[in-house]
């Protein structure tokens, strides 16, 4: 007793530990995940009744290559869907060959806000993420089998000029309110979308690349069908139709005026849910700002599945608004998301992890379509205001030196970098077309591979070698070859894979001054003050992943042509000739004869490397163990959701 | 006391004005705008960053007559020059012959005459960029009709979504403030009265912790602890059933939520007020009225609370006051970390997206806390202590 008066912290500190102990022993135990092994398939049969839903099957889906198509099981039992389904089943309704278990809610996470929930704008990532949820548009892509599928069109025409689209509308199709919805409303989609004072980038596809004409669109009631008349051959014409949802005519009529229209300040983040009909498999129920968004099922929705039952099978979808990664996979950790799309590679371990416990199935779905690059200042211009070049002598001279590209290219060890900033989840990459593009990579473009020896001949053979012997080379007339490279500070693989490339470039006997910059300022050196040596950076990649969406980069003309942006004219003769294949590229309808184009586009850039291409992450997705059906995971984003409405989830 | 707080309700608009200018110039000076972000999107056109920008208000689109009036004006080695012609756009000339608007529109992205910056979209539509003063007195204009302005990222008027926001960063600093002075005051009080007592160090221990660990590295062992125990929740303000709940679940499930953040916010802001306390208590124990006091009698409490409690406290009320205009913003880090869907969260966002409206209103909203702070600060120290007058 006297030592325990002596000494009061320990005692409270043991105390409080016993007790810790005691507390975590009761919930430690989490119950586990419902697997159901192949063998007790017959004894699902039984139970598989309307009333009491048995425990689902979900296929088991990691370990695979390449995520395969799921497949129908009859023995799903049915479930009951509340809210229920109301009317009746369109004559036109797509059937989706799955089967699934009505009920449950299906939570997953997104970084990032709600800007605006209108899909004639949707300004952000988020805002066209989520658009897909509510509204439907007339053809859309199918990121399972990477291509275009009909959607609130049934199919469509085109003549023989290639200049006239129809697209025939399905029948029947009610909007979330429970009118009808018809051609009027697709056409008064178009017309919002091309309407002048409108200000969208949805309208920027449909624009005549010279003459910035619009399609004509009109209604032709009989056959219910919505006619396109081109004024130009559009190979894309399809991928623009499918950016466009369709809203209801008979909602938004008055906000469409002829002079500054206010449709745009429609359907905001503060909108009345109910003001959100669209014909999407999910309806809004309630937004809280920076907390959740929540849907609830579209009960008119348009498709059933091999059981001529109607879709969606979940009852409830929650998208949590999360702001930090870390903190989102936590939750993943904790089961409290059904999935995590685009694992992070500094929680790709403990993915792993929970893979091994059988908690959730890690899914390698292959090399990323997103490329990163180093990029030399090749701008002759100079500085309206001073009258200096924006890249001065001495560096236009090294930068312009085709042989001196190639020597840098031949001196970064790419598999340096896989294995030291990717921990060897990555692939060294020669074009923008990682090898995760089934559609468009082309094997054959010149690689540079890892050669320092030979880069270090090709400087020494033109006379670039160190005079004074400080370790730095001089060029032929005896300027100390010394420049800068910047990346964005905001990303932190980006800066470890920035001082890789610098030490490798100190090894060719140069000297680099990294430093990692805000991203705003280096847009806008990019773009406007041109003042910048050597630039690391990184596309992504559109849906679909068709290099027509990389026009604003590939064109000489383009904003986004990093090495020498918006030139009056192809500042070369290869530029001028990727112009015309590009140009080509946009009249010719035949996939392959386009990808022989893009192939030689991609030779072009490989030859000349204005930009050098240097790896591309692998890319991976997540799902708690045994809870969603029919996932089919896709390389395309978003990489899980992309088909909800035959998404289901297992009760538990 | 009337006058003093009307003359310092006088000084808040001269304040404002001082305030919103320089927020105005320091985001004009940083590089890039709202609209960096989409002219780095390979997607989208220059014609629609362009429009948008003018429904934003940073640029105004040039009519014929004002581009007729430009005259003939050189860029990059070529002289330029718009004709009214009576077509449907004037006629552009490019060293006196006629150019096609694509072709224009290529060379002319941007030029400058006379200072003023002017930018040209693919039709060649040539805009105007609005100047950095123009632009915050067409602001202060509308602001004076109490309109400030729409959110370029939300498309909405900026009270309403700071409103949306306001109450549950409210929340949690108040929550913070109430455990920071309950028990930051006690503990230096205590402290105080009996120095280098056993309990004085470990209260001096806690209070270096307290001051030393960033409140990120807190925030995140927190998470980590509820995501270890499962005890807590990990993150957000309410759980995702928290509807269905009744009253009283309702106010347990965000008191469960509440409990990590405002601990985390609290016990960093505690440190301080403790060893002020715990200062100012020593420094009033040692004067001569409080030996005077016990040479009377005085019990000791009577000592501690009637004579030196009311003398040390005055600086503590001055930082109270202090401690209103931190309010807002004080919590951004733990709300970032812990996804309390707060105002720290939503500034922070705006400032580094240049969202300048929601920015100007938030440091208005600051601005304002602080003066308000600084005068229930002072108006609270004339209630506590008679010596103080104000004039």
């Amino acid at each position: 007793m006297i030592s325990i008066s002596r000494n009061p912290l320990r005692w409270s500190a043991l105390s409080f530990l016993a007790i810790t102990l005691l507390i975590a022993g009761c919930t430690a135990e989490r119950p586990a995940a419902p697997v159901t092994p192949p063998g007790e398939d017959a004894s699902n049969q039984q139970s598989a009744t309307q009333d009491t839903p048995a425990k689902p099957r979900v296929v088991r889906i990691s370990k695979m290559d390449r995520p395969e198509e799921p497949k129908p099981d009859p023995s799903q039992p049915v479930g009951v869907p509340s809210p229920a389904f109301i009317g009746e089943v369109s004559p036109d309704a797509v059937v989706v060959d799955r089967t699934g278990t009505y009920g449950g809610r299906f939570v997953y996470a997104i970084l990032g806000e709600v800007e605006t929930f209108n899909p004639v704008e949707p300004k952000g990532a988020t805002d066209q993420e989520i658009r897909a949820l509510v509204f439907s548009p007339l053809v859309t892509y199918n990121n399972g089998k990477w291509q275009t599928e009909p959607a609130l069109a049934k199919n469509w025409e085109v003549s023989d000029d290639q200049l006239t689209w129809t697209f025939f509308i399905r029948d029947g199709i009610r909007w979330a309110d429970g009118e009808e919805m018809n051609v009027e409303d697709a056409l008064f989609s178009f017309q919002a979308v091309f309407h002048p004072q409108i200000a969208t980038s949805i309208k920027d596809g449909f624009k005549h690349p010279e003459t910035g004409e619009l399609p004509e669109v009109m209604a032709d009631k009989e056959r219910n069908a919505l006619v396109f008349k081109l004024k130009r051959i559009d190979s894309q014409f399809l991928t623009h139709v499918g950016n466009v949802s369709i809203i209801p005519e008979h909602k938004w009529r008055d906000h469409l005026q002829e002079k500054d229209p206010t449709l745009l300040q429609q359907m905001t983040s503060n909108a009345d849910p109910a003001d959100l009909v669209g014909c999407g498999p999910f309806v809004l129920k309630q937004y809280v700002p920076a907390e959740k968004i929540v849907y609830q099922r579209n009960p008119h929705y348009w498709k059933v599945d091999s059981r001529q039952q109607r879709l969606p099978y979940l009852d409830e979808v929650v998208i949590v608004l999360v702001k930090d990664s870390n903190l989102m996979w936590q939750k993943f950790e904790a089961g409290e998301l059904d999935i995590f799309e685009d694992v992070p590679a500094d929680h790709f371990r403990e993915a792993v992890a929970m893979e091994k416990e059988a908690k959730a199935s890690l899914i390698r779905l292959g090399v990323s379509l997103n490329s990163n690059w180093v990029c030399f200042n090749l701008h002759p211009g100079k500085n309206p205001d001073t009258g200096e070049p924006f890249v001065d002598e001495a560096k236009a001279y090294w930068f312009n030196n085709l042989e001196f590209r190639k020597a840098v290219n031949h001196a970064i060890d790419r598999d340096g970098i896989k294995r030291t900033a990717f921990q060897g989840r990555a692939t060294a990459i020669w074009s923008s077309i990682t090898p995760g593009n089934k559609s468009w990579y082309h094997a054959g473009v010149p690689k540079y591979p890892f050669d320092l020896d030979k880069a270090k001949k090709i400087l020494d053979d033109m006379g670039w070698t160190d005079r004074d012997g400080d370790g730095v080379r001089e060029d032929d007339l005896g300027r100390k070859i010394s420049f800068s490279l910047n990346t964005n500070v905001e990303n932190n693989l980006r800066q470890q894979v920035g001082n890789l490339i610098s030490k490798d470039l100190v090894n060719l006997g140069l000297e680099i001054n990294f430093k990692p910059i805000v991203f705003n300022d280096l847009v806008t050196s990019l773009r406007d003050s041109h003042k910048w040596d050597m630039i690391l950076l990184g596309w992504g990649s559109g849906v679909p992943p068709d290099p027509a969406n990389g026009k604003n980069i590939t064109l000489s003309s383009g904003r986004l042509h990093a090495w020498y942006p918006q030139q009056p004219e192809p500042a070369t003769e290869w530029e001028a000739r990727i112009d015309n294949l590009m140009a080509m590229m946009d009249e010719e309808l035949d996939d392959k004869v386009r990808k022989k184009y893009y192939d030689e586009v991609q030779e072009l850039i490989g030859q000349n490397i204005p930009i050098l291409y240097l790896i591309a992450a692998n890319s991976y997705a997540a799902s708690q163990e045994g809870r969603i059906g029919n996932l089919w995971p896709s390389l395309l984003r978003p990489q899980m959701t992309w088909n909800l409405e035959s998404l289901w989830k297992a009760q538990p | 006391m009337l006058t003093f707080s009307l003359r310092r309700l006088l000084s808040i608009p001269p304040l404002v004005l001082v305030v919103s200018f320089l927020t105005f110039l320091l985001l004009k000076q940083a590089p890039g705008d709202f609209y960096s972000q989409m002219e780095a999107d390979p997607t989208r056109s220059t014609t629609e960053v362009l429009r948008q920008k003018e429904n934003a208000g940073l640029l105004v689109r040039l009519d014929r007559n004002q581009l007729v009036a430009i005259g003939e004006f050189s860029d990059d080695g070529h002289r330029w020059s718009f004709a009214d012609e009576g077509g449907e756009r004037p006629v552009i000339r490019k060293d006196g012959t006629p150019v096609r608007a694509k072709e224009a529109s290529r060379s002319l992205l941007k030029f400058q005459i006379d200072g003023i910056q002017y930018q040209c979209d693919d039709e060649a539509v040539v805009y105007r960029k609005v100047g950095a003063i123009e632009g915050f007195f067409s602001w202060l204009f509308n602001a004076l009709t109490l309109d400030f302005g729409t959110s370029y990222k939300f498309n909405r008027p900026v009270f309403g979504i700071i409103a949306e926001r306001l109450l549950n960063t409210l929340t949690l600093s108040l929550a913070a403030l109430v455990i920071a002075y309950g028990l930051g005051v006690p503990l230096g009080i205590f402290a105080a009265v009996k120095p280098n007592s056993r309990l004085d160090h470990s209260a001096g221990i806690i209070a270096f912790l307290g001051l030393s660990i960033p409140t990120v590295f807190f925030a995140l062992l927190a998470m980590l602890f509820a995501s270890y125990t499962g005890w807590f929740p990990i993150g957000d303000m309410r759980s995702l059933d928290y509807d269905q709940y009744g009253f009283f679940g309702k106010i347990a499930n965000r008191i469960h939520h509440l409990f990590l953040p405002a601990l985390v916010l609290g016990t960093s802001a505690m440190a301080g007020y403790m060893r002020q306390a715990r200062g100012n208590m020593i420094e009033a124990l040692g004067q001569d009225y409080v030996r005077t006091a016990r040479a009377k009698g005085v019990s000791e409490q009577g000592v501690l609370f009637k004579h030196a409690f009311r003398n040390a406290v005055n600086p503590l009320v001055t930082l109270f006051g202090y401690s209103l205009a931190s309010l807002l913003s004080g919590s951004l880090l733990v709300e970032i970390v812990m996804n309390w869907p707060g105002l720290g969260r939503l500034i922070f966002e705006a400032i580094s997206a240049k969202d300048e409206p929601l920015v100007l209103a938030s440091v208005l909203i600051s601005t304002l806390l602080l003066v308000f702070g600084n005068l229930a600060a002072d108006i609270l120290l004339a209630v506590v202590d008679p010596r103080v007058r104000l004039s």
